[in-house]
């Protein structure tokens, strides 16, 4: 019998290569220093881009609470780590408002009696030996004797915060003004933009071709530009930021014909192969009561100036596939990657938080229901510890559908796997060609037998079904003992960056 | 395909021979298929079977390589029947993928002789295979994990280990 410490370097760097995530590489470097070796050989064969971590913080104002935990797409089912939270972010009030590349995140923390004002910083969760960023919490008033307080929603980032030049944009609470702009490490207070703005939906930084700023779309299908002017206050000599700002108006519009007509619309904007994309996420109370995403679109945005100086156009062209990308949406940390640097991704498939427009009108909390990945047109996808079952013949077939996943289904308290499905279905009667998106709920083998009728209700209306696709699924995140906070995206940091190189080579 | 299925031995390390069908192990295994074409010349016309010695492999590791062999490589029983794999998840894309699932979880001294007696025979499919499913059992791991389950020595020193704790000290 052999035993692992018999594999040579060779090997042991190819079995390496199928190992991608960031906790993963960064434990198996550190198991001795052959291993070490081999990671780094494996790293400079090829450096993959980094899927964001699902990032479950928990509060430890509870004596039993659970640890934070996250969950790597590319590390598979048991790729559930926990993680140590620094000291700071861990109360029960403390939230998480954004995350950026390199292991950042933006927490609300330390709000106390009397005022129940928060504070804001940025915290890297990996590198726990850089201080926390704190951010201002106050906006920079015209009035010369006050300054208001604001309550953040979301804080994104144009660059690292320890870069010099990164300049923080948030959401407010409330609405008034909906953006605001600082620089980390500089400015005391947040500034708002020139003009009022229509409400925005999401921010991102992008750096374009002909203009890099922060660029906001709104619930109206609007699109705003903020550019860091540099000008020099008289007063006191010392630089201000201001941010200019115009707005362009993009056509068509987001709004849906058909069946999904009168859905909310959530927007996202993306970065990816250097174009700025729209992705419009349509949620719908079909199912009771609960706003459920049903159905999303990708749009490709191009701003073009008009001529003679009149202002900017932007148009949007709908995208029928990824063609091979993933995107991670949630707002302000939208992320798109190219499913060939993934293994075991084929794109075509997008990632979604419960961070829907109204997704918290029903009740307080989020129902942390809305979890899961939308498939993009005939694009297959698979994301390891998500097997999805193809459909055939009709819904009547489910006693085999179940049987099906017998032996495949994810445990039942695991994180992973479907519990429900949203499959197209596409009826041949006349009358009624369009796809209808319908939900087949997958139920362990314990409880399926008892929740048939919660399967669909697509043979109603007596049409004969042709094809079933199975567009999305839906999983609900546990939500253990209730001492967790809403789950978020985080970024790991590169890992050749992270880890300690091995020694010289001397010691051969 | 001929009336007459050519069949040749495999001699383990520890003796015991295995019979198997010439076309498909040289379908799936580079080494073996240079055997047999070393050996072609002294053995035409003849009846006599060839018996190829596998210096560096065990008879238990060669019997589940011969076992993955014989349901990978023989065009006769891959084709099989569709209703088989009908239900198959889109991932799969390979209706034996629920069989090299069972094929390699094994445990991890068995699983490490097929990576060798994969390199060793060079059977690229059972090699990928194999590497992959020891790269799952390292994920999700922590570093003592990963040390206790496959028995690997910590050799850093102390001052490395500072470093390494440093590199995880995110992570418990």
């Amino acid at each position: 019998m052999a035993s692992i410490a018999s594999i040579p370097a060779e090997i042991l760097i190819l079995i390496f290569t199928y190992l991608q995530c960031f906790a993963d590489l960064t434990s198996v470097a550190g198991v001795c220093r052959d291993w070490r070796k081999a990671v780094h050989l494996r790293l400079c064969a090829s450096q993959q881009d980094q899927l964001p971590w699902l990032l479950q913080p928990s509060h430890d104002d509870v004596d039993d609470a659970p640890p934070s935990t996250i969950t790597s797409y590319v590390s598979g089912t048991t790729g559930r780590r926990r993680i140590s939270l620094p000291e700071g972010v861990r109360r029960r009030t403390d939230r998480f408002c954004g995350s950026h590349d390199g292991g950042w995140v933006a927490v609300a923390a330390d709000r106390r009696l009397p005022c129940y004002r928060y504070k804001y910083k940025l915290v890297n969760l990996i590198n726990q030996g850089i201080a926390s960023i704190p951010l201002p919490n106050k906006l920079r008033s015209h009035h010369p004797t006050r300054s208001d307080v604001v309550e953040i929603r979301m804080v994104t980032l144009s660059d690292v915060p320890t870069a010099g030049s990164c300049i923080a944009a948030a959401h407010t609470v409330g609405g008034y003004p909906s953006i605001i702009f600082c620089r980390p490490h500089v400015d005391a207070h947040w500034v708002p933009p020139l003009m009022d703005t229509e409400p925005l939906q999401d921010t991102l930084y992008y750096r374009g071709e002909l203009y890099e700023g922060f660029y906001s779309i709104t619930s109206r299908d609007n699109l705003y530009l903020f550019m860091q002017m540099e000008i020099n206050n008289n007063n006191n000599n010392r630089d201000t930021l201001a941010m200019s700002q115009f707005i362009v108006s993009f056509s068509p519009t987001l709004d849906i014909d058909g069946r999904m007509a009168g859905s909310t619309i959530t927007r996202y904007l993306v970065e990816s192969r250097g174009k700025l994309l729209v992705v419009a996420r349509y949620s719908g109370r079909a199912t009771g009561i609960d706003l459920r995403t049903v159905h999303f679109r990708v749009f490709e945005l191009e701003i073009f100036p008009m001529p003679n100086a009149a202002g900017h156009s932007a148009s949007l062209v709908e995208l029928q596939g990824l063609d091979g990308r993933v995107i991670t949406v949630a707002r302000g940390c939208s992320r798109s990657f190219e499913a060939g640097q993934c293994k075991g991704f084929q794109g075509g498939s997008i990632y979604f938080l419960d961070d829907a427009v109204g997704a918290g009108r029903m009740s307080s909390i989020f129902s942390f229901t809305d979890f899961g990945m939308y498939s993009m047109g005939e694009t297959k996808i698979e994301r390891p510890g998500l097997p999805i079952p193809a459909l055939r013949g009709s819904l009547d077939g489910r006693a085999e559908y179940h049987n099906m996943l017998a032996g495949r289904e994810p445990a039942s308290n695991s994180l992973y796997g479907p519990r429900e499905l949203m499959v197209r279905t596409i009826r041949n009667v006349s009358h009624d060609t369009e796809p209808v998106i319908s939900r087949l709920q997958i139920v362990s083998e314990i409880d399926h037998v008892a929740n048939d009728e919660a399967s669909s209700s697509t043979s109603a209306g007596g049409g004969e079904l042709v094809v079933h696709e199975t567009v999305a699924s839906v999983w609900p995140l546990l939500c253990e003992s209730g001492n967790h906070h809403r789950p978020v995206w985080f970024m790991p940091p590169s890992v050749d960056e992270w880890l300690v190189p091995p020694p010289a080579a001397a010691d051969a | 395909m001929a009336s007459e299925k050519k069949v040749v031995f495999l001699r383990s390390s520890d003796g015991e021979a295995f019979e198997v069908s010439e076309e498909v192990i040289s379908a799936a295994s580079v080494t073996i298929k240079g055997m047999i074409d070393e050996e072609s010349p002294s053995r035409a016309d003849t009846a006599a079977t060839t018996t190829l010695a596998i210096p560096n492999v065990t008879a238990a590791t060669l019997s589940r390589v011969l076992h993955y062999v014989n349901k990978h490589f023989d065009a006769a029983a891959v084709v099989g029947r569709p209703d088989d794999y009908i239900f198959c998840a889109p991932g799969d894309e390979h209706p034996l993928a629920r069989f090299d699932d069972d094929f390699v979880d094994v445990d991890n001294d068995t699983l490490i002789d097929l990576v060798h007696a994969a390199e060793y025979l060079h059977i690229k499919k059972l090699f990928d295979l194999t590497c992959k499913a020891v790269a799952d059992k390292l994920k999700g791991r922590t570093i003592d994990q990963i040390r206790e389950t496959f028995g690997i020595v910590n050799d850093y020193t102390v001052e490395e280990e500072v470093e390494v704790y440093r590199e995880n000290s995110w992570a418990f």
